[in-house]
């Protein structure tokens, strides 16, 4: 029987094309609309999708939806959208006459529980997911007026970014964002540089995201190389049918160093920008484009910082089956280069030991200018209810040029995509999804040489429920992978993993292998940095990984979800920089087998003090060791914290209002590989912001690291003061 | 509610306690010879080999004497506005020294008769009581002498030679 389902799986692989499935099923109209449970209004944009089949669309605008090819059987009818409470719609079995329906959302500013689709490539609810995922929604974007992606991912539980590196559950440290260990994804598409495997969080504007979500431990059984610490999906917006206009405003400056004797300017840095899109559907498609642009004086010497991008989205909406999108973006950046700040001798230092807020005068002038464009195409076929195929092809370049005062380093590479694969529905409640990967990077640099790197990767996951209350997912993936087109190896990276509902409880477990592949930059680097030479090692081998982890999530009240977590991983091979040859020369090696385990608490809270208070607590407990030299692991702080609260206020006619605030504590990690003799000190910040609403005008005000607290992440590396800003948006 | 408040309070506490980083003030005392700072003013010549501050016991009086340094530094750092030094790098000897200054050094081969051609004083410690005066400088027996800083100025090089014989003020 099964090797029957799987021959019917590989005749339907080929059927792509419309019309060729010669016999249907007998079939059913499904269709209905979506109306807010607050005034009975029509919601646009909410994504639908019928339970335990290929079946999901997005309604119009007027909250309609119609899927022509509904199965007889009895259905369950999933509808969600930022703003409202997902809603679940049961329709009987029926005949094959028209069924029509009213799925009605509540109203809630905070999701509770928001529908993802990075932990298994299929929709779940963020809590019934069998890996721990968390959720940055455009709303939550929208109420800090976020700047960067990087800075509302830094506020996830259990995430640091550091410098731009980021570590999920302690799985990086610092690199100077070399070989990242999370893999970037842009609606599904992985996006990690070709070159140095690292992560430009300004490919995509900040106002044009839909939410972000954060896979937190292994993903490579789902997405292969990078995704030893986890995955970061960054989903584009939703576009409206009626023709909208949206504008972003904003300016800010950074408040004067709070000690006299670190004053660097007389005037105030200041910094604004300006963000506008534009969208419509026209006919079948609907078109999204955007561009902006930032100007920076920088919060220190030599950080002036210079962005413009755009963006263009392209979704065909022609029908229930075919889904179909095409993104474009491009975002250039022009900076000063800061590696490290003043000390005593280096600059006009005022008789102090070090000048944080300056540079060394020998690298003022040291700029980087950078460029990425992104192209991807995705598309999406439901050939029947019980059988979808999806595709995608994906090009990615990024280049830079680093130009100092003596030297200028330039490097230019390309990712190229491709992914096909089919995801099945045999029965109620088990879904089978298979596919073929393939990645092609290439690189031309002076720093790195000019090389490739290709792989190919297949992989299957079979996700069945188990009874009424459990899911047990069993994956694998085989990756393999060739440098320069010759010593091809292959990686094995398995998953199981399993849900249960133990009313009201929701327990998740996950054991999986992840792994990275060594980073062109890693494997090729030959440089001169400092008086040292960086030589290259072409030996390099696969960073891997076991990890698991053990999760409940506890409904305490209507309001209140309480999410316990504890996790490990066992990591081989690490890949880090080494002094060699004496201490003459630096080279990437395969030299640490490490540790990491840990425990995520979190609560969040909707709907308190009479629908006025949202509020949510984090905190990450780490103990992250190298076993190879017996020491804590470089960067990872032991404990990440983060409180955040929001006040809302209907101010009837006059609008609406939230006062807020984040305050976020890291503690100063236990080993740094660079100064170890400078003094460290725990993270602390705290952002206050007050938000006003009205007829589509959103004005934030925000101050960021209100204290003025003068702290390092990364040594002699500062980060922002005291940081005022105002954002205002206008939707239209 | 409740648990979350809870918790909020010392985390709070947290953010409210240790202010973070704070200046702190160079080393002030030299465990031997002289330190201090060198400001820097003008252009750096594109000929220029070197910068270092050199210490005479006293004003050469003859052209013969002029590479007699008691003591030397490193070569400073060239870029910044400004370069921390320690002189000097052979021990200095207990006892006064009546010259302290930044030497320029042009390119070229440096002995008797090009030294007033290719050596050239950027700057002089001056008598902080009366800085159109030369600084004198005694190193003690145990230690060293700290905030011996020096204002040199590349666009007001003299040759050393220009310097003598003894001034009593400077040119």
């Amino acid at each position: 029987m099964r090797l029957a389902r799987l021959a019917t799986l590989a005749s339907l692989l080929t059927a792509w094309a419309p019309g060729a499935r010669a016999q249907q099923p007998t079939l059913r109209l499904v269709a209905g609309t979506v109306v807010s449970a607050t005034d009975s209004a029509p919601v646009a944009g909410a994504s639908i999708a019928i339970i335990g089949t290929t079946l999901r669309m997005t309604t119009d605008a007027a909250g309609r939806f119609a899927f022509p090819g509904a199965p007889l059987d009895m259905l369950d009818l999933l509808a969600a959208r930022i703003g409202y409470e997902p809603e679940i719609a049961s329709l009987p079995a029926g005949a094959a006459d028209d069924s029509t329906v009213i799925i009605v959302l509540p109203a809630n500013p905070v999701e509770v529980s928001p529908v993802v689709v990075t932990a298994s490539r299929e929709e779940h609810l963020a809590e019934e997911t069998p890996v721990s995922v968390s959720v940055a929604t455009a709303s939550d974007l929208a109420r800090r007026a976020t700047i960067g992606i990087d800075e509302a991912v830094a506020l996830v539980p259990g995430v640091e970014v550091q410098d731009g590196q980021i570590g999920i559950r302690g799985s990086s440290g610092y690199a100077k964002g070399l070989g990242s260990r999370v893999l970037l994804l842009v609606d599904g598409v992985p996006v990690n540089e070709a070159d140095r495997d690292g992560i430009d969080w300004d490919v995509l504007p900040v106002t044009d995201v839909e939410r972000i979500e954060v896979v937190k431990g292994t993903a490579s059984a789902l997405y292969g190389s990078s995704a030893l610490g986890g995955v970061v999906n960054v989903i584009t917006r939703d576009i409206p049918d009626p023709l909208e206009l949206r504008v972003r405003l904003l300016a800010g400056g950074y408040a004067d160093p709070p000690y006299a004797a670190w004053r660097w300017r007389t005037t105030p840095a200041l910094f604004g920008g300006v963000d506008l899109s534009l969208s419509r559907r026209l006919g079948p498609v609907k078109l999204l484009l955007s561009g902006g642009g930032l100007s920076n004086e920088g919060y220190r010497q030599n950080n002036d910082d210079r962005r413009a991008h755009a963006l263009a989205k392209l979704v065909l909406v022609s029908s229930s089956q075919l889904q179909a999108e095409l993104v474009a973006a491009a975002a250039d950046e022009s900076y000063g280069q800061v590696l490290l700040w003043c000390v005593q001798g280096q600059c006009d230092d005022g008789g102090q030991a070090y000048q944080p807020f300056r540079v060394d005068s020998t690298t003022l002038g040291d700029r980087t200018r950078s460029t990425k464009y992104l192209v991807q195409a995705t598309a999406r076929r439901a050939l029947a209810p019980d059988l979808a195929l999806r595709g995608r092809l994906s090009w990615y370049r990024t280049s830079f040029e680093d130009a100092y005062r003596t030297t200028t380093d330039r490097a230019t590479s390309d990712r190229l995509g491709g992914e096909l694969g089919a995801e099945w529905h045999p029965r109620e409640g088990r879904v089978i999804d298979v596919g073929t990967e393939g990645t092609y990077s290439a690189v031309t640099s002076d720093l790195f040489g000019d090389h490739s790197e290709t792989e190919v990767a297949w992989y299957a996951e079979d996700e069945t429920a188990m009874g009424t209350s459990g899911r047990l997912t069993l994956g694998a993936r085989v990756d393999a992978i060739a440098v320069d087109a010759v010593g091809w190896n292959a990686v094995f990276s398995p998953r199981l993993a399993a849900t249960w509902a133990w009313s009201p409880v929701r327990l998740r477990a996950s054991v999986g292998r992840g792994f990275r592949a060594p980073s062109l930059a890693e494997l090729f680097t030959s440089t001169a940095a400092q008086g040292i030479q960086v030589i290259p090692n072409p030996t390099l081998v696969n960073e891997t990984s076991w990890s698991g982890e053990i999760g409940a999530a506890v409904p305490v009240t209507r309001q209140v979800l309480f999410d316990a977590a504890t996790f490990w991983s066992e990591y081989q091979n690490l890949i880090e920089p080494e002094l060699v040859t004496g201490g003459t020369e630096i080279q990437f090696t395969n030299v640490t087998r490490a540790r990491v385990r840990g425990l995520d608490l979190t609560t969040r809270a909707t709907d308190l003090v009479n629908g006025h208070v949202t509020a949510s607590l984090a905190w990450t407990w780490l103990d992250a060791r190298d076993l190879t030299a017996d020491q804590p692991l470089a960067f990872r702080p032991r404990n990440l914290a983060t409180l955040s609260a929001d006040w809302l206020s209907d101010l009837g006619s006059v609008g609406s209002a939230a006062l807020g605030f984040d305050a976020h504590v890291a503690s100063s990690p236990a080993r740094v590989e660079i100064f170890e003799g400078d003094r460290r000190v725990a993270a602390r910040t705290l952002d206050l912001r007050l938000t006003w609403r009205r007829h589509g005008v959103t004005a934030v005000a925000k101050v960021e690291n209100a204290l003025n607290y003068i702290y390092t992440l990364v040594p002699r590396t500062l980060e922002p003061p005291r940081t005022y800003s105002v954002a205002l948006t206008l939707d239209q | 509610m409740r648990f979350s408040a809870a918790a909020a309070v010392p985390l709070l506490l947290a953010l409210g306690c240790d202010g973070g980083l704070h200046p702190e003030v160079s080393p002030t005392t030299c465990t031997t010879g002289i330190c201090g700072v060198v400001h820097f003013r003008g252009a750096v010549p594109d000929s220029t080999d070197y910068v270092r501050v050199v210490v005479y016991q006293t004003i050469p009086d003859s052209l013969d004497q002029i590479t007699s340094f008691a003591g030397f530094s490193n070569p400073l750092p060239l870029g910044p506005d400004s370069a921390q030094y320690t002189c000097c790098i052979t021990p200095l000897a207990p006892g006064a020294y009546t010259w302290v200054l930044v030497v320029w050094k042009k390119l070229g081969a440096l002995d008797v008769t090009t030294a007033p051609s290719l050596l050239m004083a950027a700057g002089s410690f001056l008598n902080p009581a009366d800085t159109t005066q030369l600084g004198s400088v005694t190193v003690p027996a145990a230690g060293g002498i700290a905030g011996i800083n020096i204002v040199a100025d590349f666009g007001q090089l003299q040759s050393i030679s220009a310097f003598f014989p003894p001034a009593a003020s400077l040119p």
